[in-house]
């Protein structure tokens, strides 16, 4: 009788273990197929090198650029086209953990929205001689889309460095960085009127925008960004390629809306934010950037004005160590 | 930390944009533009985006897991 109870317990108790990893499985597979299908992804990347000379850690180069990638639904990644060119790259896995978050050795490294249309995430590579910091943005393809599906007032807020080719130590260097908000007019028929430049009103004249039929922004037919299904929200990378200087910017842009409060910043939120310090330079009388970061923190919106970080880069947030800028 | 909401979603700092949300409340997108002295200049960009559900309708607002659905699944999986 006891053998027999012990038997049960074990059976049990087997049962119980196997359940738990057939579940967790599924979890895992149901996690990774919020994302599925053909996203299109903008990037801002830059590394930072310690320059020997001024015994000082510079930001020396930085980049954008457009992947088109398909996910599977089921933990692979295949790379179509980088800058709308043929791109070659070996599958890659993903992994998506609980609610939506990317890690990456256990750290959270960005987010999924709950209806997988955006992804964001960050990637940094501490190599022996350079550190790369990667801000990705990915908004999923749809179908239907025109330069109509951008219409309306939009506020988009763009971070940018510019490089600058030296000529004295024929070399690249990182110069300038900014951040701005612009209040924009999309006419939904290809034109885009600036309103407002970082809350006052501002003077440029109209520029072009393409929207092609699966929401991808073109310049030149070249992808440069891509709008969401319902045309509330989109990113592009631009850059202003000069033979001297070279302007790299990513661009986030969301649609205005009615009747909103701070009672729509509700809940915990993941944000990734990627960011540049720039200094003068007292010796060659100019500025130049000399720090790159990127993180990622878990917050709190109360709904009421009141934004408490819970997490950096998944570790509980202590005041003294770091702020929000 | 404090932050402010208009009612075009637009997030602001002393009366000046910096950012925005959409109009769902799921994802944000703000700059920080700090000049802490005039030698120094920070200029960040955050997207920030709300966390869902661990499995589509599996945990409510309080944060409990439904066990059906759970059960359901284990179910669903011994039937195979």
């Amino acid at each position: 009788m006891v053998m027999k109870r012990r038997n049960l317990i074990q059976l049990l108790f087997f049962i119980l273990i196997i359940s738990f990893f057939i579940f967790n499985d599924i979890c895992l597979a149901m996690f990774n197929a919020k994302l599925k299908g053909t996203y299109l992804m903008t990037t801002i990347g830059s590394f930072e090198i310690y320059n020997y000379n001024t015994q000082n850690v510079e930001v020396a180069d930085s980049w954008e650029d457009t992947y088109l990638l398909s996910f599977d639904g089921e933990g692979e990644i295949t790379f179509l086209e980088n800058n709308g060119k043929p791109f070659s790259h070996p599958p890659m896995p993903y992994s998506l953990g609980e609610h939506g978050i990317i890690s990456e050795n256990n750290v959270p490294i960005g987010i999924v929205s709950s209806d997988g249309s955006l992804f964001s995430y960050i990637s940094t590579d501490y190599g022996p001689s350079r550190d790369d910091l990667v801000i990705h943005i990915g908004l999923k393809t749809s179908s239907g889309m025109s330069n109509a599906s951008l219409q309306g007032t939009y506020l988009m807020t763009p971070v940018g460095t510019k490089e600058f080719y030296n000529q004295n130590f024929d070399d690249e260097e990182v110069v300038d960085a900014w951040a701005d908000t612009y209040l924009l007019s999309l006419d939904g028929n290809g034109r885009i009127t600036i309103l407002e430049e970082n809350g006052k009103p501002a003077s440029y004249p109209q520029m072009p925008y393409k929207v092609n039929e699966n929401g991808i922004m073109t310049e030149n037919d070249v992808p440069i960004g891509i709008v969401n299904f319902d045309g509330s929200l989109f990113s592009f990378v631009g850059s202003d390629d000069g033979q001297l200087e070279d302007d790299l910017v990513i661009h986030i842009g969301i649609k205005t809306s009615y009747n909103m409060s701070n009672a729509n910043l509700k809940g915990t939120y993941l944000m990734t934010t990627v960011g540049y310090k720039e200094i003068y330079n007292h010796n060659t009388q100019d500025d130049e950037v000399v720090d790159s970061w990127e993180d990622t923190y878990l917050l709190s919106f109360d709904g009421e004005g009141e934004i408490t970080i819970l997490e950096n880069n998944g570790k509980p947030f202590l005041i003294r160590q770091c702020h929000i800028q | 930390m404090p932050y402010s909401v208009n009612e075009n979603g637009i997030m602001t700092e002393n009366g000046v944009p910096i950012g925005i949300v959409t109009s769902d409340g799921n994802i944000f997108s703000f700059i920080g533009s700090t000049d802490d002295s005039s030698l120094e200049k920070d200029l960040v960009i955050h997207l920030g985006v709300r966390i869902s559900n661990r499995i589509t309708g599996d945990i409510n607002s309080d944060g409990i897991v439904n066990i059906t659905d759970v059960l359901m699944m284990l179910k669903n999986l011994t039937e195979k």
